[in-house]
């Protein structure tokens, strides 16, 4: 019964102003500084592990860069090419996760498929998924965790085992009815607590959903779009209602949630566009969100956040925070 | 006189040679696919299995399901919704490029998992378009219709469903 009260139900989205907030980010990692087998290219995503280690899907090299805690470069793995072991261009997605032994996983949504490589670079698996995915998470049993990007009416989430056996799948859609349009909303990032609870938050509709290990929706929050990224015309249209009448609209939601992370006491994060960044409890309860400045202020700049590490995508500068 | 006739003729041997030229690699294809393999459960190596009716064959060595002119499984699922009594559909994925595994997962995730079958594509691979042909064979292995280049799955599906009426 508690469960059930504690989910939201959403009528309408909160569209208001975000109060700024000064954040000190201290530079880690400036890729322009590194020699040439160090310097990234289109980074998409980064990943922290519980040992500080850092890695990077450096997708314009379609490798992974692992850097220790303190940023010095270790490594670099993977290839391009074709084969199991290749790693083609994925895109900016949400596209590598790290587990408790620090095996690393990379979701590779144009072949697609999922790789597999132990901490020092050794590739130990790949198996091949149907559908292209948006996001990658890992849970303490190393069971993978893949959001489907696509316009089949079905789940949200698809778990595998570590051997690439398809377990499980689970989450309701947010719009049931195909179509471009409704492909779009039912994009979704994901990301694992230390208790195997599982963080969803859709791309482009401000909810968050908390699930259970085995796959029960927990809770259900909202948090605010930010208002310059919804002018007043638009505002009428942006609701779930409008979205489930018209999936094959062209209309672009222009509220975009680039990345979802857990930090190791079990805080979240959500980074959206428009420099915003949402803060969550470990119940999925949203505790704080605010505007910052990016270390490079540029426009159209595409930053990816892994708890309080910050990736500019485009510099493949990494910076990190000292809390959030 | 004599250099519109010459004209006539240069482009009626032209013309001539193109279709020469697409019937035999449509018979070259038809001959390939004459070699291409599926894995039975019950083990060993098979031809294509061919029925009385139409064979509808998809061979995957890959696929783009985010690629915006649509998406492959999609289309043969819905022409598979539709498709004329007799006929068969046929995904055939390459055992170099999928696992085992993987087409359990296939099978237990997409529909039409009775039609998802492992196999040797290698004969045809030349003929891939972006790692993955739609063709039909008649019952005695005879190509009636090959999917062309360059063309959306909505026209491909609209092509797939005018030829099978």
């Amino acid at each position: 019964m508690s469960t059930i009260l504690s989910i939201t139900v959403l009528a309408l989205q909160v569209i208001s102003a975000i109060p700024d907030a000064q954040i000190r980010f201290k530079p880690v990692y400036l890729s322009s500084q590194q020699e040439a087998k160090a310097k990234l290219s289109a980074p998409a995503a980064l990943a922290v592990a519980r040992s500080g280690n850092i890695y990077i899907f450096d997708d314009g090299n379609s490798r992974v860069v692992k850097l220790d805690s303190r940023g010095k470069f270790v490594a670099a793995f993977g290839q391009a090419g074709r084969g199991p072991e290749a790693i083609e261009r994925a895109g900016l997605n949400d596209s590598i996760a790290v587990d408790e032994n620090e095996n690393v996983y990379v979701s590779d949504p144009a072949t697609p498929k999922v790789l597999i490589f132990s901490s020092d670079g050794t590739f130990r698996r790949s198996f091949r998924v149907p559908f292209a995915m948006t996001s990658i998470a890992v849970n303490s049993k190393r069971e993978i965790f893949l959001t489907a990007d696509t316009s089949r009416s079905t789940e949200l989430i698809y778990v595998f085992s570590e051997t690439g056996k398809f377990l499980r799948r689970f989450g309701e859609r947010l719009i049931k009815p195909p179509g471009s349009l409704a492909r779009n909303m039912n994009v979704a990032v994901a990301a694992c607590d230390a208790r195997d609870n599982l963080f969803v938050a859709f791309r482009s509709w401000p909810v968050v959903r908390k699930y259970s290990p085995d796959g029960k929706l927990i809770s259900e929050n909202q948090f605010t779009i930010p208002a310059e990224l919804i002018k007043e015309p638009q505002r009428q249209y942006y609701s779930l209602e409008f979205f489930d009448k018209y999936p094959d609209s062209s209309f672009v939601p222009p509220l975009i949630t680039h990345s979802i992370s857990i930090s190791g006491r079990g805080t979240g994060y959500l980074l959206l566009n428009a420099h915003s960044i949402v803060v969550f409890a470990s119940s999925g309860k949203i505790t704080k969100q605010f505007r910052f400045r990016a270390p490079r202020d540029r426009d159209n700049v595409f930053i990816r956040l892994a708890a309080t590490y910050l990736l500019d995508t485009r510099s493949g500068e990494i910076y990190k925070a000292p809390s959030l | 006189m004599l250099s519109k006739l010459t004209l006539l003729l240069t482009a009626s041997i032209f013309l001539a040679g193109c279709q020469l030229s697409a019937a035999s690699q449509s018979g070259e294809l038809a001959k390939s696919f004459g070699h291409v393999t599926i894995n039975p459960s019950t083990g060993g190596k098979t031809p294509i299995p061919l029925r009385s009716g139409l064979t509808i064959v998809n061979v995957f060595d890959g696929f783009s399901p985010g690629c915006p002119t649509g998406n492959r499984f999609e289309t043969i699922e819905r022409f598979n919704s539709v498709r004329p009594a007799g006929s068969t559909v046929l995904l055939i994925f390459s055992d170099k490029s999928f696992s085992t595994q993987d087409l359990e997962n296939f099978k237990a995730i997409l529909p039409m998992a009775d039609s998802m079958i492992q196999g040797d594509i290698e004969a045809v691979r030349p003929y891939l378009i972006d790692g993955k042909l739609l063709v039909v064979l008649d019952s005695n292995g005879r190509l009636v219709w090959q999917e062309k280049s360059n063309v959306s799955e909505q026209e491909l599906l609209t092509e797939l469903l005018q030829m099978n009426q």
